[in-house]
């Protein structure tokens, strides 16, 4: 008896398996999941691109009725409308440092943002910029209701890392044990066929169906969503190779498994166990680990902090003006208006002072950020799921790096627009006051709101992203690999008694 | 007759490796779960109650000032970790832990546990709730499959229906064994060391006793009724494979993908309003800082409500255009915030009534709600720290609009004035008094119960050898 060829016994396990109403289930079932992750993702981006939109609305309105009551402020002082306070007044220089200079830092979503949505219903997309804020921005983000916080969004992320390996494991499950559960292994081990080539056949059907329906679907998932294929063809080629390179380490861990020709029971019972210790429980064990080594510094003893250093600031104000004061050489001679400051004036040197004597406390915080993030990122060559999950995130720029520049850059917007503003409030102390009334309703010392530049945001080159997520993929693939070589490896005989 | 059936169905079930250590690994879990949190809850609530005294003696000690001054510096409130918090976290880790109680501001809650978390900690985020009603299904449908089905094909089944008088014994033996085993390690230890926990952080009262006992009762309803479905299925489908197929289906459905689906659906149908438009009509309507037109406004209100022609005769003019802003301010957020929470709260009912579309949606609702940590009671807290910002800064301003200050004058007040204001305290709502939005949970959940015990009494009378 000769054995058939592999080939042979591929195209008529390929032509068998796609009969099953099963595979087409499982197929219709991963679709749709895909359609709902990808849909409803983009629900959320998109409601949050309307608030940017709006953020960007209120601040040209706001600039434009800063610059009406500055001009609604030249006028004389009369009867019925006074001078204007300082605090209200854009004409004031130190007023309008305080009080009117507003910006948003904005986040925009790139275009493939509904492959996962990550850290993007957590972290904020619009940052409110005032020149006073301790370093850059305040805690802040968008409310999303927290119970669907805890519960985790269903995207296409999660459609792909956590429900696709379950259905390609029970279609592996159920597929490949049918000849065992009813008793007919022994009639196929009979034949000139080994186990090898009989389940690899056999696998390899599935897969030959699976592969194409799973990234058509991905693809079309997208497209419903709304992602412009055009502008997305390299990370989108990307993360369909990733989701590849996952389905290919699945069928390698269920090689391992069926090497063992086991029923359906104990096939669905070992890679469900598996399947949860991947995706609950190493992580679980993961994350519990890394806290206990490296706490994360109270946030609460934070607040104590800041209070604690904001009443000293308080408490040595007239101190730190005076040396400010004498440290400079165009203010030495001004030192006697210490006493009589404004708000906004003094603020624009107690501020920086406090931030200095916060960044201590501040910079482990950001520290602490910074490392857990990089054990995740070291934790994702053990967990493939985390890892998939992670390279989705950064493809569609909803991870936390980006979420970091984005901080970053806010920071720096604030510190630019300090730099422009402060010098023209300091300026003022060098000025003697007007020894008159006014006459006019404004200060009139800033007669124009200054054109203060908007944030942009520096996008990180799409070659960056690509090129954390290469390595991931590259080791996914080394993964399933060697766990299709060892599955394949361990078919060598039939095991029936 | 049914304790000895029970017994030898566990021995049965201790005997097969795979369903039992999977078992007792999820117990495994559950307990390093809850440890984990209960440390992090233990440490936070030290910080917190260390970090109140300090704000409490800094807001007493603050010196001699302006009473308006002392209301914008006012305290820091920090919300207490909800006693059981480590059987159900619920929304705690998402949701602000302090809260600035300033004048003119009802600032958000702020400081999220989870806010800057990696994905490995929100991954690897779990609770003792989250691990039993998320697996909790997988390994309770493995035993009913591992006590039923294999039971069926080996043949075996169809010799003890035979010389059983009644079947139904035999049906009920083998759910109550699955029910006892999952609920014996999986929630009776988990509790008992929630109450021993309780012990030795002297919190034990009547209140988170009903509440853990509570809890318990979700928790074992919902192994109960999933063994029940276990067993019936089991019985009901023709063979082990359809059997297995199945289960692992319905795990999925109930488990993984309808609570996500349903959450889902929940926020595209009553969606909420964006922080950014929120906030936006909060700076329109009730304004930190308002234009001088708005100055010119308010002075003619005043003169009108002190029924004077001068500013000059109302005694502290500025002070009392604070308290009308400030006393405005509070009609807007009420409207504007309480109309948002109110919208929250209504996506939280939505939710809860979608258990009766998966008992894991119902158990998941009603578990954070006997736990003290849905939204409603997180949103008692923001009321009572609401109030309390309220009193003090309308107990500043009362002040200084019952001293003359024009033009430079200025009234001060010292520690007499500041220590009048109580100690921020925050009694957590008792049993049944925060979270009506959790009901249909309750309900959805009775129901499934129910439903169950039908389906495995219809199966069990259609038993025949």
């Amino acid at each position: 008896m000769t054995a058939p060829r592999f080939v042979d016994l591929f195209a008529w396990e390929w032509r068998r398996t796609g009969r099953s109403p099963l595979l087409w289930s499982v197929f219709l079932i991963i679709a749709s999941s895909f359609v709902w992750g990808a849909v409803n993702t983009a629900a959320l981006h998109s409601a949050q691109e309307a608030a940017i939109e709006r953020a960007r609305q209120a601040e040209r309105d706001w600039e434009a009725s800063t610059r009406e009551r500055a001009r609604a402020y030249h006028a004389p002082i009369s009867a019925g409308a006074g001078e204007v306070a300082y605090w209200q007044d854009p004409t004031d220089v130190a007023g309008y440092s305080e009080y009117f200079v507003r910006r948003w830092a904005l986040k925009p979503h790139l275009a493939l943002s509904p492959l996962a949505s990550g850290v993007s219903d957590l972290a904020p997309t619009r940052l409110e910029i005032k020149l006073n804020t301790l370093f850059g921005f305040g805690d802040t983000y968008d409310f999303e209701n927290p119970r669907g916080l805890a519960l985790g969004r269903f995207d296409l992320a999660f459609a792909i890392v956590f429900l696709l390996p379950i259905g390609l494991l029970l279609l592996f499950a159920l597929l490949v044990t049918f000849e065992r559960d009813r008793g007919m292994l022994r009639l196929v081990a009979a034949q000139a066929v080994g186990p090898r080539s009989w389940t690899g056949a056999r696998v390899l059907a599935i897969l030959a169906w699976a592969i194409p329906v799973v990234l058509a679907a991905m693809t079309g998932a997208l497209v419903l969503a709304g992602v412009p294929l055009a502008q997305a063809t390299a990370p989108l080629l990307t993360a369909l190779t990733a989701t590849l390179l996952y389905m290919l380490f699945w069928t390698g861990i269920a090689l391992v498994v069926l090497a063992r020709q086991p029923g359906a029971g104990a096939a669905l019972g070992s890679f469900a166990a598996i399947w949860a210790a991947l995706t609950i429980g190493l992580p679980l064990a993961g994350s519990a680990v890394a806290g206990l080594l490296d706490p994360a510094p109270s946030a609460v003893a934070y607040v104590d902090v800041q209070r604690r250093v904001s009443d000293e600031v308080q408490a040595e104000r007239d101190l730190i003006l005076a040396r400010a004061f004498a440290a400079r050489p165009d203010l030495r001679r001004h030192s006697d208006r210490v006493g009589t400051l404004d708000y906004a004036t003094r603020l624009s040197f107690l501020i920086p002072e406090t931030e200095r004597r916060l960044t201590p406390f501040k910079a482990p915080i950001e520290a602490h950020r910074e490392r857990q993030e990089e054990i995740a990122g070291a934790a994702a060559y053990l967990l493939p799921t985390l890892g998939l999950e992670a390279a989705f995130a950064t493809l569609a720029g909803t991870d936390p790096a980006r979420q970091r520049a984005f901080e970053s850059q806010a920071r720096d917007f604030q510190l630019d627009l300090r730099r422009r503003v402060h010098p023209l409030v300091q300026r003022e102390i060098t000025r003697p006051a007007p020894a008159l009334p006014r006459t006019m309703r404004g200060r009139l010392n800033l007669p124009e709101p200054l054109t203060l530049p908007a944030f942009v945001f520096q996008e990180p080159a799409q070659s960056d992203r690509l090129a954390r997520v290469l390595p991931f993929a590259a080791w996914l693939g080394l993964l399933a690999g060697l766990a299709g070589t060892l599955g394949l490896s361990r078919m060598r005989e039939w095991r029936v008694s | 007759m049914i304790l000895s059936l029970v017994r030898l169905e566990l021995a049965i079930l201790r005997r097969d490796r795979r369903a039992w250590w999977s078992l007792l690994a999820l117990a495994a879990l559950v307990l390093l779960s809850f440890g984990a949190i209960a440390s992090q809850a233990h440490r936070a609530n030290a910080e917190k109650q260390a970090v109140s005294a300090a704000e409490r003696a800094r807001w007493v000690g603050q010196g001699e000032k302006d009473p308006h001054s002392a209301a914008h510096y006012s305290i820091f409130a920090f919300k207490p970790s909800p006693a059981l918090a480590p059987l159900d976290p619920g929304v705690e880790p998402f949701v602000g832990q302090s809260v600035w109680l300033e004048a003119h501001h009802q600032n958000d809650m702020l400081y999220r546990p989870q806010q800057n978390a990696s994905l490995l900690q929100r991954i690897g985020f779990a609770s003792p709730s989250a691990l039993i009603t998320g697996f909790g299904p997988l390994i309770i449908f493995l035993l009913a499959f591992t006590l039923v089905a294999q039971d069926r094909e080996r043949g075996t089944m169809r010799l003890a229906l035979g010389a059983a008088v009644h079947p139904r014994a035999i049906v009920m033996s083998k759910a109550v064994a699955v029910w006892s085993a999952a609920a014996g390690l999986l929630v009776v230890p988990v509790t008992l060391a929630a109450l021993a926990w309780a012990v030795l952080g002297g919190a034990l009262g009547a209140d988170l006793f009903w509440r853990a006992l509570v809890w318990t009762g979700i928790m074992a309803s919902y192994l109960a009724l999933l063994s029940a479905v276990g067993i019936a299925l089991s019985l009901w489908l023709g063979n082990a494979r359809l059997a297995l197929t199945g289960l692992f289906g319905l795990w999925i459905l109930f488990a993984l993908a309808l609570p996500r689906v349903a959450s889902g659906t929940v926020e595209a149908a009553r969606p909420l309003p964006s922080s950014q438009a929120v906030r936006q009509q909060l700076a329109e309507e009730a304004p930190t800082f308002w234009s001088d037109e708005q100055a010119a406004r308010n002075r003619a209100l005043l003169l009108r409500r002190h029924g004077v022609s001068r500013i000059e005769d109302i005694p502290n003019p500025r002070m009392a255009e604070l308290d009308l802003m400030e006393r405005h301010s509070h009609a807007v957020f009420d409207r504007v915030l309480g109309g948002f929470y109110a919208k929250v709260a209504s996506q939280d009912r939505l939710f809860a009534t979608l258990g009766f579309l998966s008992p894991t949606i119902a158990a998941q609702a009603a578990s954070a709600s006997a736990a003290g940590t849905d939204f409603s009671h997180h949103r008692d807290f923001i009321d009572v720290a609401e109030r309390y910002r309220r009193d003090l800064v309308n107990r500043m301003n009362s002040d200084g609009m019952a001293h003359r200050a024009h033009g430079a004058e200025r009234h001060t007040n010292d520690q007499s004035l500041w220590s009048q204001v109580p100690t921020f305290a925050y009694p957590p709502p008792a049993l049944g008094n925060g979270s009506s939005s959790a009901l249909p949970a309750y309900a959805a959940l009775l129901a499934w119960l129910v439903a169950a015990a039908i389906l495995l009494a219809i199966v069990s009378r259609r038993l025949r050898p």
